[in-house]
């Protein structure tokens, strides 16, 4: 416990985490305030794509409706002129309702206009929106109907839980490792450069004990950081946002269907994969500075090998059980939105070669004598 | 005993830098480590304290081997300040080893107090200068009234305040029953602290010099320096030749002795020089090879 607590007052007292910690927090402040700044951009926005898209039914309309002169008897090409006449007729209406507080008018005309291009897909037409982006869409308005829950823009949210998504998202992508690495990645290594690794060899205590503290420390400080970020965003998001709603759909989109998970459920399945990926990667750290005894080598090796076994695990073609992926939770919240609860099949392999690792640290730990 | 060194022998790839050290230290005593850099002072006590693993040879200390951490419950080992956490305080580093040693947290204010950085000790040591932390290391070291303290050139960078503060400090453990082991370049401060010299060089011990570096050293400037040699030996007395004066030690015959021997013999003598042959003096003896330019 004692070096628990020196290990922890060292970390906690350095100007490294007291300024990394003042930039983070300030970088949430300053994405809440674009996302807000950003509002009236995004519905120009809208209204440009709204634009582009009745000017591409217009032009299709246009040939179409010259083609019909000519060959009135085609039943296809009439199916063609009803459907993008409906999209048509869609548009004109939708674009006013893009500044409108009628969200559900806004939902329903918009998939009165993706049913309408849909239908007139199917009947061979082209266009430039893809039928899964169409149907995804589709889906995602439809659940947002079904639940009474007002869309808000993917990472532009000024709502509370939108906002929270929009964190999680960054921090479970990666995002908490490479803070994490960035506070404590030399918490080893760092003995062993400036030599204060002496001063621990000098005293009564187990060179394991080291570790464990060590391991310990790095573990609170990431549940500190973690609920320093998560109580930061949600007081910015209480404070200046809007209410939102934590049922807000987040979707799940596997090959062939869609699914919906409530987002306090996507945040809390994302920190807990990323927790148990971080489980990895403190005794994957710990175990490379005793070998490198350097920081920047160590922080490079820890992220080529997370990433590099990612990428690797995802090239080999029956890796695709999470089972048997330790490296499947890097991105947890991609992987959710891919597979849903199946994310928690990777936990044990994680926390086997996290406890392997481990291990291995302990023994090297153990053994190290040269403090040269 | 105390600490017994047997055949410590290490080597870095081909080249020795310890070759065969083998000492007893049995009762409490202040022991200096004396040599020039590169001589293995350092390495020869990371060694003992296993920071460092050496090749062949066994080192017990107050009868444990030297790799028991358990020995730092009473044997203390202060080294150079880059141990030291910047952004912890002087407070916080003796706190700590309050704990770990589990001594009564109202030690390292009292010990604070009695090195007399009490006034600073709450402070960040990123803000100490030199002496205020090689303070700090003095009181993290003797904070659990240790049995062995080593200290590896603690009085380097100190003001002549600072280093006779230390001294006192470690005169006092060592009257209260500490063995200390120290490594220092200040041959001045050696001297005054100890006649236990461990002169040092390439790696071995070359010699440990002892009591006798204080006995009173005679030189005698004549008026014919061969003559008088001549009836020195003749009558069985050993004497030596020193820029052309002649040399003796008391232990060999008294200084009358040498004036009866040159008088009787019509030899003038011009001066007589009473000199006590200290650490430096002793050092440049053995060392004149490195002072050379």
């Amino acid at each position: 416990m004692t070096l628990f607590l020196f290990e922890l007052k060292k970390i906690i007292f350095s100007r490294r985490f007291q300024y990394l910690s003042a930039i983070i927090l300030l970088l949430i402040g300053a994405l809440y305030v674009r996302n807000i700044l950003f509002q009236d951009l995004l519905i120009k926005e809208q209204q440009k794509q709204v634009d582009i898209s009745t000017r591409e039914v217009q032009s299709h309309l246009r040939a179409f409706v010259l083609q019909q002169e000519k060959d009135s008897e085609n039943m296809i090409l009439s199916e063609r002129i009803t459907h993008l006449s409906t999209a048509l007729d869609a548009l004109y209406e939708w674009k006013p309702l893009l500044q409108s507080e009628n969200w559900q008018a806004r939902l329903q005309t918009e998939n009165t206009f993706l049913t309408a291009l849909l239908s007139y897909k199917e009947t061979g037409g082209e266009f430039s929106l893809s039928t899964p982006e169409m149907e995804r869409t589709l889906a995602w308005n439809d659940q947002l109907l079904r639940q009474g829950i007002e869309p808000s823009p993917e990472n532009y949210g000024t709502s509370l839980p939108n906002f929270m998504k929009q964190i999680t998202d960054i921090y479970v992508n990666i995002g908490a490792i490479v803070l994490l690495l960035l506070l404590i990645g030399d918490l080893l290594t760092i003995e062993f450069e400036q030599g204060s690794i002496r001063f621990l060899y000098t005293q009564p205590v187990k060179k394991s004990a080291i570790l464990h503290a060590k391991s310990l420390t790095a573990i609170t400080i990431y549940l500190f950081v973690t609920a320093a970020i998560f109580i930061f965003t949600w007081l910015l998001g209480l404070t200046i946002g809007k209410p939102g709603s934590f049922s807000y759909p987040v979707m799940i989109d596997k090959e062939d269907s869609f699914t919906f998970i409530p987002i306090f459920q996507y945040i809390q399945w994302s920190l807990s994969g990323t927790s148990c990926i971080i489980l990895l990667v403190i005794p994957l750290c710990m175990l490379i500075s005793l070998y490198a005894k350097n920081a920047i080598i160590t922080l490079l090796s820890v992220m080529v090998i997370i990433i590099g076994g990612y990428f690797s695990m995802q090239a080999v073609s029956w890796s695709g059980q999470p089972w048997i992926d330790p490296f499947h939770l890097l991105f947890t919240g991609r992987t959710i939105q891919t597979i849903s609860g199946l994310w928690i099949y990777s936990v044990p392999i994680t926390l086997l070669l996290a406890l392997l690792i481990y291990l291995f640290a302990l023994l090297k730990m153990k053994r190290t004598v040269d403090i040269s | 005993m105390i600490i017994d060194v047997q055949g410590l022998k290490k080597r870095y790839k081909e080249q020795e830098v310890l070759k065969n050290i083998t000492f007893q230290i049995d009762e409490p005593k202040i022991v200096a480590l004396v040599g020039p850099n590169g001589s293995g002072k350092t390495t020869m006590m990371n060694c003992l304290m296993n920071l460092l693993p050496f090749q062949e040879g066994e080192v017990t200390i107050l009868g444990k081997n030297h790799k028991d951490p358990t020995l730092f419950y009473e044997v203390s080992y202060l080294q150079d300040n880059r141990v030291l956490y910047g952004d912890l305080t002087g407070e916080d580093h003796l706190k700590f080893i309050c704990n770990v040693q589990k001594l009564p947290v109202k030690k390292a204010k009292e010990t604070a107090e009695a090195i007399g950085m009490a006034h600073y000790v709450k402070k960040r040591v990123r803000s100490y200068s030199l002496g205020m932390k090689q303070h700090l290391l003095l009181a993290m070291a003797v904070l659990n009234n240790p049995k062995l303290v080593l200290l590896d050139e603690p009085i380097n960078g100190l003001d002549p305040t600072s280093a006779i503060h230390m001294r006192n400090i470690l005169m006092d453990l060592y009257t209260k029953g500490t063995t200390v082991i120290i490594s220092s370049h200040n041959l001045d401060e050696i001297d005054k602290m100890t006649n236990t010299i461990y002169f040092m060089k390439d790696g071995e011990i070359l010699e440990e010099s002892l009591a006798d570096l204080n006995i009173p050293h005679y030189s005698l400037t004549v008026s014919d320096t061969a003559k008088a040699m001549e009836h020195f030996t003749l009558a069985g007395l050993p004497v030596g030749l020193e820029h052309g004066d002649l040399t003796f030690s008391e232990t060999s015959y008294p200084l009358q002795t040498a004036i009866d021997i040159c008088n009787q013999n019509g030899i003038q003598i011009h001066q007589i020089e009473n000199r006590k042959i200290g650490a430096e003096k002793r050092y440049m003896e053995l060392f004149e090879s490195e002072l050379k330019p």
